[in-house]
Formats: structure tokens, sequence, C-alpha cells
């Protein structure tokens, strides 16, 4: 009786959190389906998800459209910058947080904490206009050189991890003759592989879908990024829906590449990262 | 070593803030026209224009025109499909030289100093500026000068769908205003609580409600002494609130929300056939051809009291000169030749737009280029045409009207709707 | 330990350079846009025109725009429903994956997918899936009789849709509770299983206990993300309004209009920069007061840290 109980509440809970799978798959699904469909197709009710036929004319429809390859690679040198920056950067800063025991270094976290907290609304319009300023508005430049004085959520990820590191180990070294610099490369860097790991993703994802940045500097057709080549799918009067569609996918599929690969790792890396507390 | 390495990294980072210094400069002064000066010695104009896709290809076209005719200059197109994105642009003292938006933004992007004022220009060339469409131009002025100029105009007009007005035994088109409310109400059919088919030119939203004033009669007043509470615009809200009343609030509202949601698609209520009148512009002709629906096309008719027809509101494409532009001379003499020169007669021939220019407008080649394009052309120059009051509000001002049309087909009262309008345009000048 | 005691102004020294990196940046990434933006507020000026103090102008234009309270209040009820359910939502998932069974390493990366696809994409997968009358909501709803719903057009659904795109994109603190929640003692399960407590009962007993701090860190999280919440309004209103939007658009009866938006609207399109700029402080403060409340109220329940 006990073991038929539990047989049906384990068949429910499965029940359950396959439907709701498939709740979370499903735009998925629409948008690569739909990509393959023709435009007449993608609007006709009496057709399911499935395209009749595949209609591959969406993908080339893309290339004519927008200079795809164009937009990837300035998006991807964007991010790959901003991931360079904040793997440069963040450890450094973290170290100084966790390591070092100097007198600023819980004033410096409490600002940290409280820059988070600073919506990017706010700052928006100074930032704006001291790159105005300075002439880069219409260059990458607002959007990579910050990356290199550290963002707040990734250095407390990192300081989280930092802490993790055992402080004899660091004493060891510097009984052993290594200065400041070097205790920080040899020893404590290596220990936050995994760390730097789960930031080097969060840094990827953020910068390669970031839409306002580009949206506000990088304003010229030959800079754009995927997210502003998306924009040339709605015309004046409708949207090209299906080769939107396509364009999507083709957006999505570094970051679902990335994403296949690294899953292990990352989930792993937020497991012991500083998100917990 | 790792010193080394770490001092290398500080470096490598001063380097890189020096490098993005130069590099800007070096590209500014790249666009300035020194790459051409080797070959050609021509100047480069950057031109940016909203317009994408296939249509894009045709601003090509026109622009490889403009370099064959003359040698000075060389204007470089850009699409950039989004106005924010121009302005921000601009802003960022980056943007183009000449680029196109809606005679509607004029006051405010002269007032905010984004437009190059044409006075002088205009002056020293001394350009004829009666050539242009009398509404046309008036939306390009901004306290007594002139900011851009009209390369096309948008006028509407009524689409009919004649086998649906068949099957609903009406033979004769609309007359007057009233007779085209009598049969939208007429030929709307609710099915199960649903609307199924729509008989008034609902959707789209937005261009109706003003045509409906101006067909009235009515306008929604001048710079400084605005009349939102006009009898026309009273008269048209009660029509729909009627309508709201006798079909249902969500049978309505759900139609023609969805329609507005799908205009121009396959799913666009006018073009499956289930709606009977449409206001709307000349690009929805070819869509209705392709989509095989039997319609014919007329202007709007004016009220009984009214008489006349062809009543429309009228919209601009036009082209300005950023303050910020490196080349106004360059821009200038390309504005010329999109605006009132061949450019212009190619552009309304090779995009099927209406011609800002009399001149234009009497050219055959251009109005029997298709049956549209000389109906549109007519409804032009029949000169009913009526605009908002230019001002740096007419942004707030069109939203009102747009938000009192939602409200009462939302299900709120006329009163209500338009004491709440009234409300929010006190503080516009 | 003692010798970098005696060496104190050495340690200060190598503290201070190595996050060297990030003062540079606080002072000219935040501390000076936050006290120009008080300055510009208090200014009129577009980015082309250079500012011309003003006073209070800004701010009473602001206290007199029915549109910036429409937008504040739009934007706190989005927040206030995408923090609570999307929490709860991404603590259930959690705890369904976090007993052991099969297949669950593949449903974790199934539920976490959807918050890796760019914002821009997910967004228009949305809109396409949203439309009232070919969408595959409808048409999915529609075999259980529901009747057409106007997800995005109808000014009563439009915040449960947003709602709903940002619920879908919760994988990221599921993935973060999960982890969480691994580290939670197994022996409390166990001795609370001896006592004889339901799965309801062992959640609220234990499982969100132990977590409490983790829960805490996402909700602030979350809400500061709630703030920004801007590019899918923009770009939904973008896809609805059919052309290329002239002017402020805020969606049907502006219940659309986010307070970033809406700010946004105001310095790009309205040109009004210095209108935006008081907006700008009366989110910061906002959000600095929320914070700040939150974590004096949260300071009693949660212990763990």
């Amino acid at each position: 009786m006990d073991f038929l109980k539990k047989k049906i509440s384990k068949i429910i809970f499965y029940i359950v959190i396959v439907m709701l799978a498939f709740v979370f798959l499903f735009p998925l699904l629409v948008m690569i389906t739909t990509s393959f469909k023709t435009y007449k197709e993608a609007f006709d009710i009496k057709t399911g998800l499935l395209p009749h036929t595949l209609y591959f004319g969406n993908y080339i429809d893309v290339f004519n459209t927008i200079p795809f390859l164009r937009y990837f690679g300035n998006t991807m040198w964007i991010t790959g910058m901003n991931v360079l920056g904040t793997v440069i950067v963040t450890p450094m800063i973290a170290y100084s947080l966790s390591k070092v025991r100097w007198a600023g270094r819980n004033i410096i976290f409490t600002l940290i904490t409280a820059t988070m907290m600073i919506p990017y609304t706010a700052i928006m319009i100074p930032l704006y206009r001291m790159w105005v300023k300075l002439g880069l508005v219409g260059s990458f430049w607002p959007l990579i050189i910050p990356a290199f004085f550290g963002y707040p959520l990734y250095i407390i990820i990192l300081r989280q991890f930092m802490l993790g590191i055992p402080d004899e180990l660091l004493e060891s070294a510097k009984i052993d003759g290594c200065n400041a610099w070097q205790r920080f490369f040899l020893v404590a860097l290596p220990l936050t592989k995994p760390g730097i790991a789960t930031i080097t993703i969060f840094s990827f994802m953020y910068t390669f879908s970031d839409f306002l940045g580009p949206l506000l500097y990088a304003n010229k057709s030959e800079l754009y990024t995927l997210s502003l080549g998306l924009y040339s799918f709605m015309n004046e009067h409708s949207i090209n829906w299906t080769s939107l569609m396509a364009a999507a996918t083709m957006f999505m599929l570094p970051i679902l590449i990335i994403f296949l690969i690294g899953q292990k790792q990352f989930v792993e890396g937020i497991s012991t990262s500083g998100l917990k507390g | 070593m790792r010193k080394f390495l770490s001092l290398g990294l500080s470096f490598s980072m001063a380097a890189m803030l020096a490098a993005c210094g130069t590099n800007a400069t070096q590209t500014t002064s790249s666009s300035s026209g020194s790459e051409g000066t080797k070959q050609t010695q021509r100047e480069v104009v950057n031109f940016w224009y909203l317009w994408g896709g296939e249509e894009a290809k045709l601003i090509e076209q026109i622009i490889a025109e403009y370099n064959k005719s003359q040698d000075k200059y060389e204007v470089v197109g850009t699409s950039t499909p989004d106005q924010k994105v121009i302005i921000t642009s601009i802003s960022g003292g980056q943007g183009p030289d000449i680029t196109d938006d809606f005679g509607g933004s004029v006051p405010k992007y002269a007032n905010e100093n984004i437009a190059q004022n044409l006075d002088e220009y205009i002056k020293k060339d001394s350009v004829d500026m009666t050539a242009f469409v009398d509404a046309a131009l008036e939306q390009q002025k901004y306290e007594g000068s002139i900011y851009s100029l009209p390369i096309s105009v948008n006028v509407f007009a009524l689409y009919y769908n004649k086998d649906l007005l068949n099957n609903a035994g009406i033979t004769k088109t609309p007359q007057t205003l009233e007779e085209l409310m009598q049969m939208g109400e007429e030929t709307t059919v609710l099915d199960g609580g649903a609307l199924k088919q729509l008989g008034s030119p609902f959707v789209p939203a937005n261009y109706w409600p003003n045509i409906f004033t101006y067909a009235y009669g009515s306008d929604f007043g001048q710079t400084g002494k605005l009349t939102p509470d006009n009898e026309g615009f009273k008269k048209s809200l009660e029509f729909m609130e009627s309508q709201v009343k006798k079909f249902g609030k969500d049978a309505l509202s759900n139609f023609i929300t969805s329609g507005n949601s799908n205009l121009n698609t396959p799913q666009d209520p006018f073009l499956n056939g289930t709606q009977v009148f449409r206001i709307d512009g000349p690009w929805l002709y070819n869509m209705a051809k392709e989509a095989n629906v039997n319609f014919e096309v007329m202007p709007v008719p004016g009220a009984e009291s009214v008489g006349s027809d062809g009543w429309s509101t009228v919209d601009t494409s036009m082209l300005y000169i950023p303050t910020t532009s490196k080349h106004k001379d360059g821009a200038w003499d390309f504005m010329k030749y999109m605006c009132m020169g061949d450019g212009n007669k190619l552009f309304c021939k090779l995009k099927g737009d209406l011609p800002s220019t009399k001149a234009l407008l009497e050219d055959q080649e251009i109005i029997s280029a298709s049956p549209a394009q000389k109906i549109f052309s007519e409804i032009v120059a029949k000169n009913n045409l009526r605009v908002l009051p230019p001002s740096l509000n007419t942004a707030e001002y069109s939203k009102a009207i747009k938000d009192a049309v939602e409200a009462v087909l939302l299900g709120d009262s006329v009163e209500q709707a338009l004491n709440r309008m009234k409300d929010a345009v006190s503080t516009l000048k | 330990m003692n010798k970098s005691n005696r060496q104190p102004w050495k340690t200060n020294v190598e503290g201070f350079l190595f996050a060297l990196p990030w003062i540079i940046g606080f002072l000219i990434f935040s501390v000076y846009p936050i006290f120009m933006s008080g300055y510009y507020s208090f200014t009129d000026f577009s980015a082309i025109k250079d500012p011309v103090f003003v006073g209070l102008e800004n701010y009473k234009s602001l206290f007199k725009d029915p549109l910036f309270y429409k937008s504040m209040t739009n934007t706190l009820i989005y927040v206030l429903f995408s923090v609570t359910v999307g929490i709860f939502l991404a603590l259930i998932i959690a705890s369904m994956l976090n007993k052991k069974w099969k297949g669950r390493t593949i449903f974790r990366a199934v539920f976490f997918l959807p918050s890796v696809v760019p914002v821009v994409a997910s967004t228009m997968i949305w809109v396409w899936v949203f439309d009232p009358s070919h969408g595959y909501l409808n048409r999915f709803l529609k075999l259980f009789g529901v009747s057409t719903i106007n997800w995005l057009g109808d000014p009563s659904w439009t915040m449960a849709s947003v709602v709903m795109i940002t619920l879908w994109g919760m994988g990221s603190s599921m993935v973060i509770f999960l982890a969480a929640m691994q580290d939670v003692p197994t022996e409390l399960y166990e001795a609370a299983g001896i006592d004889g407590a339901g799965v309801t009962a062992k959640f609220f007993n234990i499982t969100l206990p132990g977590i409490a701090h983790v829960v805490l860190y996402q909700v602030i999280l979350a809400l500061i993300n709630g703030f920004q919440y801007f590019t899918q309004v923009y770009i939904i209103i973008r896809a609805q309004s059919g052309n290329i939007s002239q002017g402020i658009n805020g969606g049907p009866r502006d219940s659309l209009m986010m307070y970033p938006l809406y700010l946004f609207y105001n310095a790009f399109t309205e040109l009004k920069m210095g209108k935006a700029a008081a907006m700008s402080w009366i989110l910061f403060l906002v959000v600095s007061f929320i914070t700040f409340v939150l974590l004096k109220v949260s300071k009693k329940w949660v212990t763990n840290r």
C-alpha cells in the first residue's frame, strides 16, 4: 500500500516536472521551427509547430539583409575584451579584499556592495555625456573600458571564492620568500580557477546579449552588435518574422555551445561561489 | 618575473586607453574625407536613413545616381532603422551629415539645436519654396524658420472590400461620413460573442480619429491654442462609443488590438478579408493586391454639413542636416537633389511615394505609375489636408488623442475620456 | 600574520594597489556620474546644448507629470511580482531538482537554458508566442476552450505577460538555490523525517532557513534588475507599434511604460536630459531606500550570516 502510494507520487512528480520542462523549452522550439517555415506558413494557423518542409530561405535572407558575420565579429570583440578585462582585474581586487589584511578593505567592500545597488539607468546620462566629451560615442571603447576596472558582482563572487583559500598557504609562501604579486599569481590565482570560470561565463553571457549599451554607443551600422542587428528585420510597416527567427537562432548558437560545454563547470562554479552568501 | 608581468598588464591597459584616443581621432579624420582625396578629391557625405530591407536598396540606387550626376561629393548611405539610434549618435557628435525623419519632429529638433536652420542656404540659392505642397512645407517650420525639406508626403484614403459590401447587399459607396459610419455598423458581424468581421475603419488605430475629425470640418487648434474637445473629435469618439455599446467592449477591443498588432501581416484583418472599411496609406495597396483582396480605394468623404471629400491628415518624410554635420554644404546639395531635383522624381518613382512638390503632382510619369499613385496624388491635390499644430508638444498631443480613443474603446464614456484628455493637454502649449 | 602586522604600511600599500583599478573605476564610473546626475537634474540640457541652471524646474515638471507616476507605479508592480513570483518559482523548481532522481542534470540544464538566451532574441520569440491570433499560447489555450487573450495588447494582461517572460528566465536563481540547498546538512532532513515531517514542513522548517541568506541575496539582485527593466519593453513596444515609433509610446494605456523606459524617452526622444537626470536621482533614492529597508527587516530572519 505504502509502496503503491510512493510509486504514484513519483509518477506525478515526473509528470509535473516534464510538463514544466516542456513549458520552458517550448519558446525555443518555436524559434527554431519558425525559422524553417516560409513567411506564409508561419502565419497559417492550420500549420502546427513543425513546418511542412524544411525551408532554408530565411537563413539565406539573414545574410542578404544584414552583414551577419560582421555583427557577429563586433559582438565577439566587445565580449572578448570584456571577458579579458574581467579576468585580469577582478582577481586582483578580490584578492585585496579577501587575503590582504589592509586598513581599507572593509570600507572598499562595503562600497562595492553599495555600487552594485546603483541602477545603470541612474548613471546613464552623465556617463553618456562623459563619453561624448571624450569623443568616443560611436566606438566600442565605452563598452569595453569599464570592464578593466572591475564589476561589483564579479568581484563579490570571486572574493567569496578567495575567502576559502587557507591563510596558511599564503603565509608559508611568504616565508618561502614570495612577494605580494608572486603570492597572488602563484598561490591564490591557481586556486581560484573555478571561480574565474564562473565569472568568465557570466561576463560572456551578459555582454554578448547586452542591448542598451550598444544602442547608446555602437550606433553606427558598421559597429552594430547582433542585438542591434536583429532590428533590421523590423521594417517600417511590417516585421520579417521568419528571417528574424533564423537570425535569432544563429545568435543563440554560440551561447548555446558555450553553455553545453561549460554547463558542468558553471553550475559547479556557482556551487562554491560567493553567490551563495 | 611575475612582478614584471603584472606591471606589463597595467602598462598595456594604459596603452589601450591611450590607443583608443588616437584611434578615435584617426577614424574621424579618415571619415572627413582624407581617404577620398587620393583618387577623386570628392568630399564624403554620410547619409543615414530609416528605411530598411528592400526600400534601402532603392535608396542606394538613388544615391548611386546622385554620385554619378556630379563629381564634388560622394554620398555614403547607411540604413539605420531606429530614430533613437540616430539621435543618440548625433548627440554624441558622431552622427551623419544628413539624415531623414518625420515632419512632426521638426519643432523638437529645431528647439534642441539638433537640426540646422536652413534659411541661409535657401536664401543663398534663392530656392523657390512655393514649389512644395503647402501643408507639407508647414511641417518643416519652427518659429518662422525652415529646418528641413519634405521628400515625400503621406496621405490617407478609404479602402473598401467590395466582396464584403456586396455580401451585405450594399451596392454604392459612401458619399458622406455619415453613410460611411452607417455602412460600417451594418457590415460589422458578431458571432458567438466575438467579432467576426469589422465594418468600421478602426484598424489601424492611429489614422482614423484625426481624419474623421477633419472630415467633420474641425481641427485640433493652433499652436498656443489647442482644441482637444473640438466638435469633430467629440463626434468621432461618440461614434466609437456607440459601436462599443452595440457590439460589446471585449468583442470590439479584442478584434481591434489584435488587428493593430498584426498590421500588414497575413493576419491583418483587411488582408485576410475580415475588415470592410479601412483608412490607410498607399503602402497597403500592393499588399492588398498580393493578398487577392477584391477592393477599391476612394478619398475619405466629408460629413454632410461639409460636403467636399479627400480629407486626410498629412505626414511628411523629410531630410534634415544635423548641427553636428561636418559637411553641411555637401549635405545641402544632396538634400536639394533628393527633395526637389531629379532624385525626388526617382525616389517617388522607385518607392511609389507621393511627391511633396506641386510640379511632380502633375507629372504624368509619376501619377500614372500605378492606380494607387493616381488616387493618392489626387487626394494631395485636393488640398483638404490638415496637421496637428506644430509645436514642441506635438508628440504629447498626439499621444493624448490616441489615449482618448483607446479609453473609449476600453469602455470609458466620451465625457470621461475627453475630460482626462483636457487635463493632459492643459499643460501643453 | 605577525610579520604583516609589523609592516602595516607595506600591507596597506599592497592591498591598496591590488584594489586600485576598482577604486579608480569607482570614482570615474560611479561617484562622478552620481554627482553629475544630481547637478544635471537642476539644469536644462540636451547632449548638444550645454547645461543651463534652472533650479527645481525639472522636479516640478516631474511631479506634475502623470506619466512619471504611471511609470513608477508600473515598475513597482513589476518589481513586486517578478521578484516574489520569480524567487518562489525558482525555489520550487530547485527543491524538485534537489532530490536524487534519474536525469535531473538534464532537467537542470533545461530550466537554466532560457536564462542564457540573448534578451533581444527571447523577447521577440515571446512577442511571437503571445500573438493574439496565431500565437501558440492562444492556440494552445483554445484547446481548453479559453477565448482569445490579447496578451500584449490588452492593458489588463500586459503586466502579467511581461512577468511571465521574466519568470521564464529565472534559471540562474534556480541554479544558485539548488547549489545552496545541496549544502544544507542531510542529517537535518533525516531527523525531521523521523519526527514525521512532510515535504512542505521540511521545506519551510529546514530548507528555507538553511538558505535564507542566499534567498535574500537573490532577492536584492532581482530587485535591482527589476528596477532596470528596459530592453524587453522597449522591444515589445517597437514590435507592436508596427512602424517606426514616433515619440513617446508606453504600450496599451501606457501599461508597459516602465520607469527606465520613460527615462530613456525623456533623454533621447524628447531630448530633455535634465528631466531625465532628475528621474535618475529619484530612482537612485528609491532603490537605495528599498534595499536599506530590506536589509534592516531581513536581519531578523536571516540568521545564517
